[in-house]
């Protein structure tokens, strides 16, 4: 891409370009007076929103995505300039700041900044400080793990406590797993890794375990695993309606998720009995976390722009919002909300238990998507 | 108007499809065959020209098992389609009187709501607590295992998506038809099964081919009704393709995927089309009374 | 009259009282015609009149309300077309666009199961029969009307079917066309010595043709009789009207001298009686336009007095379009002489009364 001369192939390239991108493109020139976010859909509060745009007189418009790389992509072929936030989970706000997608920011600025729980304050929390620099890169906002969602009724709880409980055939047609396939083959990882003992020898990246990075040989015992697994589940879940819907109805009595709809199953008002269910967030063979960020494009210069983007940060991470967004989504907080939460509450959002999202394995980019697209691909069709 | 200016009017108004042609399919499927012989790697394009996809495809059975079920899955849910849609079609043609619009319009319902609303009414449908094995559970029996997450979910829900499309292609080659022919072919000595094997379904079969294939090209690439309701074995071509764009990221692989799905469609057209003669349909043309 | 196969004396076909009612529109009301065979009969009617209905009924292709109908004594109403042995051809001709005109020549053939040696012959006998030579492995929209209609009637003549229908088999031709395929038609019927049955509004079409004329009107039976019958002594003023071409007059009969006067007309001629009325009555005359008598006007006799109009010449005949004093316009048909009488000629209008035709008015 430093090559400037006008070839044939680059005119070709954008073209080609510009025509895939068509869809997802917000022209630059349609608003001057907008913010522009990249996000999940879930996060959105229309009132919030509303309210923020008449504060500021400004329109409030939302692009949304499913998984990182989808995002990560929409950024990428869009430019930076297309989006003012973005939204990202794990490790990947580290490639965003690498790829000069987004910049640094100072914690100074949002003054909500200060509510962090310990674990997430601006010094502790290095997976959001650039190494390089020092400087901070984005702000924590939701939390969470991959665990295992569980009906006690029916699956005894010391089963959980390993990965193997997603891989048992007595709990045949009972399983279900997300459609993510970085995830199922990260989990798988952790399971693959720790039967062959193969996490303390030298990691391809020459860095500790990560079960993002993996030889051909762990990613081969995946591959096996997950055709195995396959024939276990009743289907993977796209959405968190559906997975409610089966754990509700018993249909499902294990799930790997997010702990969101663990959370939704036993805050649900629907009228239906409710049942013993729990949520493992960390297996023997360790687990996968992420925590959610407010990201600010390159595209945002210092000024009234940026200043927009810190208010709307603000916002977005002060305490009521905060605890409202918990309770839609069904997340924890980076925010320290125990002041104004129930003892209940407390225990339903982990709000005590954020020391735990340091022992867990954070969301990442595949080692190699193409690789990785592979054994899923294989996985699949098996 | 001057002689010059009209012929730049005409020449205009040629030239606003063919711009709208190129600008909307042209120019994509050559972003999509130029990107089919690039390669990505760690979601960013490589611009290298190679065939690597190609052997990827060529080599890598996934695909090709993603393929052969999209396949098999476009020509079942095509031919039950259409054996559905032909009495159907038939008895609203013949049997509709005055209430033939307004059933050939009921047909059209479906299309009101989007692809996706009507899957999720779908999955709500078959799924495990919907209302085929919610009653079934009630009534004390054992769930339909088949329906539930699993391809022939998946049959059910791309039956009931182009169904309408068939029967409707169907009603109006019907509706067309001369059916004072199989009055002809009836003092000819044909008894009913001669009358429709010899000359409603010969000169049907047109209409009946654009309604197979309305149904069998979206079949074939078919990405959300697998997604939603084909469960972890449900895996079909289309719903591969999305994945390479949407959650991967080897859009160079999924445009090579694009590539053969669309050569492969462009044979079936080309094949298929074949057996079309307008000409010798049952439209004769004179004066209807 | 005809003996049947099984030695009745009935004819060979039948139809009987039949009636056909669609919910409270009555197209056909209690109609009986008996046909022979060999014989050609037209039926005859306006459009409406419920002809083609009785086509459709004695073809099977639709059931009558109420009465019976046989074939050759057999009674065939409850049997559906292809059980019948009955040929069809119909107006648009209705050949198969898919098939060659052999394959639609061979269609009846293989439905009626005939042996293929048996296919092969009549294929061959049609082709001669019918002058379809090089056109065998035509499509239909290859062919000309005239030549679409020739593959009509072969298909329908394939299986020398029981009687053969004819739908209006001519309307879609042009007229040298017609009056070519006119003789043909007539040919083949007495070639085959089977009965046809030709349904046609066209009175000349149906008098050129047929060996009887039945004229329906609205549903009924107005007349059925021998061609040449029904043209000079047409039994009712619908069939006056209809069937050649007539100049209608109103007048009056009286009794006491025996004669009818004209209304607007100064003009009278003897009558013996009018039919089912005693004494004076108001009567409806129908004069046939070639029995048109012109005479010089100076001449002196009894008539109406009228101008030339105009003239137009037709092959042979020549009609006149005669003014009369009254404002009306009347065609009188005479043949060609030398000279045509010049426009503006007077002209005094008469006619043999034994040749004109008299009916009660108001029927």
């Amino acid at each position: 891409m430093q090559e400037k001369k006008i070839s044939r192939r680059t005119v070709l390239a954008a073209g080609a370009g510009a025509a895939l991108c068509m869809p997802f493109i917000r022209p630059a020139w349609a608003q001057t007076q907008t913010v522009r976010a990249l996000m999940w859909e879930a996060y959105v509060l229309p009132d919030v929103v509303s309210k923020f745009e008449e504060e500021n007189n400004v329109k409030f418009v939302a692009t949304f995505f499913d998984g990182n790389s989808e995002a990560y992509n929409k950024l990428r072929v869009g430019g930076a300039k297309e989006f003012d936030l973005v939204q990202a989970d794990g490790f990947w706000p580290q490639l965003y700041f690498r790829d000069g997608l987004i910049r640094s920011v100072d914690y100074a600025h949002v003054p909500s900044a200060a509510n962090y729980l310990p674990e997430f304050h601006a010094e502790k929390f290095k997976v959001l400080t650039d190494p390089a620099s020092g400087s901070k890169i984005g702000y924590p906002f939701c939390w969470g793990a991959y665990g295992i969602t569980y009906n006690a009724a029916v699956v005894a709880p010391e089963k959980t406590g390993t990965i193997e409980c997603m891989f048992d055939p007595a709990l045949s047609g009972q399983l279900s797993t997300s459609a993510r396939f970085e995830e199922n083959i990260a989990l798988a990882a952790l399971l693959v890794t720790h039967r062959l003992g193969s996490r303390e020898k030298p990691r391809p990246d020459g860095k500790p375990f990560n079960p993002y990075v993996l030889t051909d040989e762990e990613l081969d015992g995946v591959k096996k695993l997950l055709i195995e697994q396959k024939a276990l589940l009743l289907t993977r879940y796209q959405d968190n309606p559906t997975l409610f819907q089966l754990l509700q109805s018993g249909a499902v009595v294990a799930a790997t998720e997010f702990a969101q709809v663990f959370r939704q199953l036993l805050t649900a008002k629907d009228g239906n009995p409710k049942q013993d269910f729990r949520h493992t967030l960390k297996m023997k063979e360790g687990g996968l976390g992420w925590v959610d960020t407010w990201l600010v494009t390159s595209g945002v210069e210092d000024g009234p722009r940026l200043d927009l983007c810190n208010k709307f940060i603000d916002r977005m991470i002060s305490s009521e919002i905060m605890k409202r967004i918990g309770e839609v989504a069904g997340c924890s907080t980076t925010i320290d909300l125990r002041a104004i939460s129930t003892e209940e509450e407390r225990k339903l959002y982990l709000m005590d238990r954020s020391s735990e999202i340091s022992d867990l394995f954070m969301f990442d980019q595949p080692s190699s998507p193409e690789k990785w697209e592979r054994v899923w691909s294989n996985v699949q069709a098996a | 108007m001057s002689e010059a200016e009209n012929r730049l009017n005409r020449r205009l108004f040629l030239h606003i499809p063919t711009v709208f042609l190129v600008i909307f399919f042209v120019l994509p499927l050559i972003a999509l065959v130029v990107l089919s012989f690039w390669q990505t790697e760690n979601y960013k394009i490589v611009r290298e020209w190679t065939a690597m996809n190609y052997v990827t495809l060529a080599t890598e059975p996934a695909y090709f098992i993603f393929f052969i079920r999209s396949l098999f899955m476009a020509i079942f849910v095509s031919v039950f389609s259409v054996v559905v849609s032909w009495p159907i079609a038939f008895f609203i043609v013949r049997y509709g009187g005055r209430y033939k619009l307004i059933l050939s319009l009921l047909l059209a319902v479906p299309f009101l709501s989007g692809e996706v609303l009507r899957l999720i009414a779908l999955q709500g449908m078959l799924g495990p607590t919907g209302l085929v094995n919610g009653v079934l559970l009630k009534l004390g029996a054992a769930p339909l295992r088949f329906i539930m997450y699993s391809n022939s979910a998946t049959f059910i829900a791309l039956v009931y998506l182009y169904l309408p499309m068939v029967v409707t292609t169907v009603y109006l080659s019907l509706l067309n038809f001369d059916f004072r022919l199989a009055s002809a072919a009836s003092a000819c000595g044909a008894n009913r099964f001669r009358i429709f094997s010899e000359i409603v379904w010969p000169l049907n079969l047109s209409g009946t081919i654009v309604g197979f294939l309305l149904c069998f090209i979206p079949t074939l690439s078919a990405a959300l009704a697998p997604r939603f309701l084909g469960g972890p074995n449900g895996v079909l071509y289309g719903m591969s393709i999305a994945q390479q764009f949407g959650e991967s990221g080897t859009w160079a692989l999924g445009a090579a995927m694009g590539v053969v799905l669309f050569l492969f469609s462009m044979l079936v057209l080309g094949v298929f089309s074949l057996g079309i003669d307008l000409r010798r349909t049952g439209f004769t043309g004179m004066g209807r009374q | 009259m005809y003996q049947s196969q099984n030695g009745t004396d009935a004819p060979y076909i039948r139809i009987a009282n039949i009636s056909r009612q669609y919910g409270q529109v009555r197209a056909l009301h209690d109609l009986s015609i008996d046909i022979d065979k060999h014989e050609f009969i037209a039926i005859l009617g306006p459009s409406g009149s419920g002809k083609s209905t009785l086509l459709r009924l004695i073809a099977g292709l639709d059931r009558p309300t109420a009465g019976r109908i046989f074939f050759d004594g057999a009674d065939v109403t409850d049997l559906p077309p292809h059980k019948r042995g009955i040929g069809m051809v119909f107006q648009e001709f209705l050949l198969f666009p898919h098939r060659t005109v052999r394959e639609n020549l061979a269609f009846p053939l293989r439905m009626t199961k005939q042996p293929p040696k048996m296919i092969l012959e009549r294929l061959d006998w049609a082709e001669s029969i019918l002058s379809l030579n090089g056109l065998m492995d035509r499509y239909p929209n290859q062919l000309s009307g005239g030549q679409q209609q020739r593959v009509a009637l072969g298909r329908g003549l394939v299986t020398h079917p029981t009687l053969l229908l004819l739908d209006e088999p001519l309307a879609n031709l042009d007229r040298e066309l017609r009056n070519e395929m006119e003789v043909e038609i007539r040919r083949y019927q007495k070639q085959l010595g089977i009965p046809f049955v030709y349904v046609t509004h066209n009175q000349e079409e149906a008098l050129s043709m047929s060996d009887r004329v039945a004229v329906i009107n609205g549903g009924k039976l107005e007349a059925l009789g021998e061609r040449q019958l029904i043209y000079d002594h047409p039994p009712t003023p619908f069939v006056a009207r209809f069937v050649g071409k007539s100049t209608r007059f109103d007048g009056a009969f009286d009794a006491a001298s025996k004669r009818v006067d004209l209304q607007r007309y100064n003009y009278s001629f003897p009558y013996e009686e009018v039919a089912e009325r005693k004494g004076n009555a108001r009567v409806e005359v129908f004069v046939k336009n070639e029995r048109f008598e012109l005479l010089p006007s100076r001449s002196g006799g009894a008539g109406i007095p009228c101008t030339v109009a105009d003239v137009v010449l037709r092959g042979p005949f020549v009609e006149y379009i005669l003014e009369t004093e009254a404002d009306e316009r009347i065609i009188a048909v005479q043949p060609k002489r030398e000279e045509p009488l010049a426009l503006g000629t007077k002209l005094s209008l008469s006619w043999n009364p034994s040749q004109c035709h008299v009916f009660p008015a108001g029927r």
